[in-house]
């Protein structure tokens, strides 16, 4: 029939919920990605297991993630050029409110080993552990336990939790040849030339004759110690209190003396030397130096280096004249002051750590190069202007964006000219540290109260800094989420898929349930429903891998969901566990997730004429015997959706394209025909239109729903309608 | 990373698509193709006993002897004396010194190590009776030996000392580490020098020593 009218609609925008929905937009989009080829939408999606061998395997385990709980978080740390890759996860106990634990992933075999074991639960206000890599080091923490470093093999506790025990030196028995107890009895006595024999060729230094103490009669001598631990980066920790003095008096045959040390203390582990400092004779004042002996503070210089964690006594030969640098001063570290840090950034070569719930307005910073160092004033007080707690530290250009509850503030510097604190924005800010993730090209998104922010740019080379909403027309989705729980939401960015997925739970619910997806391609949002998400993360081919809040909770039960997902092309929706027992089996669910493609309210210039569809054009990738449900909405009345039936995707006129297809499985609807290798022909999927008959009279406003499990890829659609410029009766409304 | 989500799935009624059904092999293709990892290989799978059984290594030999025109007739002193049939070498064409065989050993040596080795069989002419020296107009000496070193590309690498006896199985072997370069394996054999005194030590129709059937062998073991 002639329609009069045509109206194409393509290339198709994304989720719009504004009301109405205008143009290429759609009311709902739910289950899609963008298809590069054609930059339609196409529903080939779903998730599996990371293990995909689980649901194959013949015994009732869910094979590497049988003892895993609700999973909290989740990261992929790749070392060596991808050669070594750690895949690190926080689940409960399968048990509830026992403990989590923190696994390792090993591929071969497939097994999760426990990396950190009894952990504390988390309270439903709190949020899981935080990775973050530095240098070869990837730091764990979740301000509830004890922070970790962890350099891929071996890990231990971040940062000097205590300052050393200083060192013991012994007393010095001055006359030759008398034993006392606790007294260490070594002297030497200094050689007269003549007494050595050398060649001429051979040059001795004489003038520095080993040995502590002075050489007169009658001299005080006396010298304290101070020790400090080393880890194996360099991070030196805070210097121990000073020792208790050795003094002995000279005698008159000038000996020069050994001082013996012990009680110097072990390390905890990952310590891998200890530096001993001592000072000057202090002579008679063993708080003073040498030449004042009345009110100069004493001063410490380097002595020596112990390379081992073992040994606890030393022999001191070193005199006065051998001793090195000054000793650090005690403010130069100190006992690590971020004890419940929930999260870090690397910055400048610095480490950056927040002060954790009970110190949540401070942000403290690491000596350049040595994580486990800090100094005593290195750290910020950020309370300005009431934007709470610090809530994400994320080094972005050339800046370290401190975000916070209601505002982002900003940290510029370097560790040389010193860092500088400055609040940027107030109104604004993110509740949780996963959900604020880098995008290339674009700058750094963060999910708020109220909607998903980009703040893009920089502040060198008088560039700006600028705060944008990327989900004005969002509005619907983002007033249903829960800000209470919004320390559960997580994000990430692929760069294999080319978008960023945002996680948050809705509608009251304490778990996540939906998700929020940004395509880069177009450069708009759609949805994602189905996707038990609660912490996410991006390998290193820009694969998602997921955790899920399900996962075994009770010893004699396995869950349908437990262990992490991969978001791929499967074309499943996750996992169940069939059975019980023995013969239980963990199988893999054989429907697609369900996708839905509900097209914006089209009024073909003004609603209040009407006019009347003919026909829908669908413009689709023809991909064969595929079918879907299409309904259409006349005048937005969701009530009662007329369905408009429709064929599968082959090409109308023509022969239709060779399918795969299962001989035994007899479809009555044609075309069906099955592809055999050697035999059948490569089929070019093309873009066509499916023409679909609009039977619903004259309309306002007209809309069309796309749902079902097939895999369709839709391009874009025409509506052939004719315009009689009826105009509407009603202007008033109903009586 | 060994595993790989599913990059494409062959559903039943999609249609035969190349780019979708080999996506599905190419996956596990380019697995094999260059990330065989620790997630693949099984842990512990190769130990050390295994690479030393099966190290990777070349061996190539080649057979040598004395250069013929060296050679002249019988050791022994008579058509029917024994070893009348063995040929030797005669102070008219060989004076003393290194000699090298024309007969070398050449391949190209991977980095590694090199096990070099040479086999031969000899005779000296200084059996009882005389034998040819005595009929052509010699005297056996007691004092004839044969001496043999390995060259590895003009390297000394080997050597035997001299050997006195009547006859003999010089073997020796050498290991030397090597660069991937162009190898050359030589023998050379040296014997009592020439006298002045040609009457006792005539220049002809006086075979001295002999050797022959010598084997080089070398065995690349790869680093």
């Amino acid at each position: 029939m002639k329609a009069g009218n045509r109206t194409l609609f393509e290339p198709l925008a994304g989720l719009n919920e504004m009301e109405p929905p205008e143009g290429l937009s759609a009311q709902e989009l739910v289950n899609f990605r963008v298809e590069p080829q054609t930059m339609g939408w196409d529903s080939r999606i779903g998730w599996e297991p990371y293990y995909t061998a689980v649901t194959t395997e013949e015994d009732n385990t869910w094979g590497p993630f049988d003892q895993v709980g609700p999973i909290h978080s989740v990261f992929y740390w790749t070392t060596r050029a991808g050669a070594k890759n750690h895949l690190v996860y926080e689940s409960d106990y399968f048990q509830p409110n026992v403990k989590t634990r923190l696994w390792t992933y090993q591929g071969n075999p497939a097994e999760s080993i426990i990396f950190d074991d009894d952990r504390r639960v988390l309270a439903p206000n709190q949020a899981g552990t935080n990775y973050e890599p530095y240098g070869r080091y990837l730091i764990i923490l979740n301000g509830r336990d004890k922070p970790i470093i962890w350099d891929g093999i071996k890990q231990r506790t971040l940062g000097f939790q205590q300052r050393p025990s200083p060192p013991n030196p012994w007393e010095v028995e001055a006359v030759a040849g008398t034993v006392t107890v606790d007294k260490t009895n070594s002297f030497v006595r200094p050689l007269p030339d003549s007494s050595l024999v050398v060649e001429t060729s051979q040059v001795i230094d004489w003038e520095i004759q080993y040995g502590l103490g002075s050489q007169t009669e009658n001299e005080i001598n006396s010298y304290r110690y101070k020790v400090t631990w080393v880890y194996e980066n360099g991070s030196e920790s805070p210097i121990s209190p000073r020792s208790n003095p050795t003094t002995w008096t000279s005698q008159a045959q000038g000996f020069k003396y050994f001082v013996w040390l012990d009680n110097i203390p072990r390390g905890p582990d990952g310590v891998i030397a200890r530096r001993i400092y001592r000072t000057k004779n202090l002579g008679s004042s063993p708080t003073a130096v040498n030449t004042d002996k009345q009110t100069e503070e004493e001063v410490y210089y380097f002595l020596d280096q112990i390379d081992n964690n073992n040994d606890e006594t030393y022999y001191d030969t070193t005199p006065d004249s051998r001793l090195g640098s000054l000793a650090p001063r005690d403010d130069h570290s100190i006992v690590f002051p971020a004890r419940t840090a929930r999260f870090a950034a690397t910055y400048k070569n610095c480490l950056f750590l927040d002060g954790g719930e009970g110190e949540g307005g401070v942000v403290y910073y690491s000596v350049p190069g040595s994580p486990d160092q800090y100094k005593a004033l290195d750290f910020f007080n950020v309370g300005t202007g009431n934007a709470g707690d610090v809530t994400a530290l994320k080094a972005y250009y050339d800046n370290l964006l401190v975000f916070r509850e209601r505002g982002i503030d900003i940290i510029t510097g370097d560790p040389i000219n010193g860092f500088v604190y400055t609040p940027f924005i107030r109104g604004y800010g993110a509740k949780s540290h996963n959900s604020v993730v880098e995008v290339p090209t674009m700058g750094m998104m963060f999910l708020s109260d109220d909607g998903i922010y980009l703040l893009k740019g920089g502040l060198k080379g008088g560039a700006d800094l600028q705060l944008q909403k990327m989900t004005q027309h969002l509005q619907e989705t983002f007033d249903r989420m829960n800000t209470a729980m919004l320390h559960k939401a997580c994000a990430a960015y692929s760069p294999k898929w080319k978008e960023v997925h945002f996680y948050f739970p809705t509608d009251g619910n304490t778990e996540i349930k939906d998700g929020v997806v940004f395509h880069l391609d177009k450069g708009t949002f759609s949805k994602r429903e189905g996707f038990p998400v609660s912490c996410i993360t991006v390998d290193e081919h820009g694969e998602f891998i997921f955790g899920t809040p399900y996962g075994r909770t009770s010893v004699n039960l396995r869950n349908n969901i437990q262990g992490l997902f991969w978001i791929s092309r499967s074309r499943h929706n996750g996992t169940f566990y069939q059975g019980s027992g023995d013969s239980g089996r963990v199988r893999i669910q054989d429907l697609p997730p369900t996708f839905t493609y509900w097209s914006a309210e089209q009024q073909f210039g003004f609603d209040g004429v009407e006019k009347a569809p003919k026909y829908l054009y669908l413009k689709l990738l023809m991909r064969g015997n595929n079918k879907f449900i299409v309904e259409c909405y006349k005048n937005q009345d969701i009530k009662n959706p007329i369905d408009l039936g429709g064929g599968y995707t082959q090409p109308s006129d023509e022969e239709a394209q060779k399918v795969f297809n299962n001989p035994a499985i007899t479809i009555d609807a044609v075309p069906d025909d099955y592809a055999l290798f050697d035999v059948a022909v490569w089929e070019k999927p093309s873009v066509m239109y499916l023409r679909y008959d609009v039977a619903c009279g004259s309309v306002n406003s007209f809309s069309f729903k796309l749902r079902g499990t097939a895999d369709i890829t839709l391009c874009g659609y025409a509506i052939d309608f004719g315009a009689d410029g009826k105009l509407v009766r009603a202007v008033r409304g109903q009586n | 990373m060994g595993y790989r989500p599913k990059q494409a799935e062959l559903r039943n009624n999609n249609i035969v698509d190349p780019k979708d059904t080999d996506q599905v092999y190419d996956a596990y293709v380019s697995e094999l193709n260059g990330n065989i990892d620790r997630q693949n290989i099984e842990a512990g799978s190769i130990n050390p006993l295994d690479c030393a059984k099966n190290a990777f290594h070349s061996y190539y030999d080649v057979y040598t002897k004395m250069n013929e025109e060296e050679i002249i007739d019988g050791i022994g002193n008579s058509t029917t004396a024994p070893f009348s049939d063995v040929p030797g070498i005669s102070y008219g064409l060989y004076s003393g010194g290194w000699a090298k065989c024309a007969l070398d050993l050449e391949f190209d040596a991977i980095e590694g190590s090199l096990l070099l080795e040479f086999s031969c069989y000899a005779y000296n002419n200084v059996q009882l009776g005389g034998g040819k020296m005595l009929g052509g107009g010699g005297q056996p000496k007691s004092g004839i030996w044969l001496a043999f070193q390995i060259l590895y590309n003009g390297n000394v690498v080997a050597e035997i000392d001299r050997q006195y006896r009547p006859f003999c199985n010089p073997r020796m072997a050498a290991i030397i580490p090597c660069a991937t370069e162009k190898g050359v394996v030589s023998v050379r054999w040296r014997a009592t020098a020439r006298n002045n005194d040609t009457t006792n030590y005539p220049l002809t129709n006086c075979p001295v020593a002999f050797w022959s059937g010598g084997r080089i062998t070398a065995i690349n073991k790869y680093r």
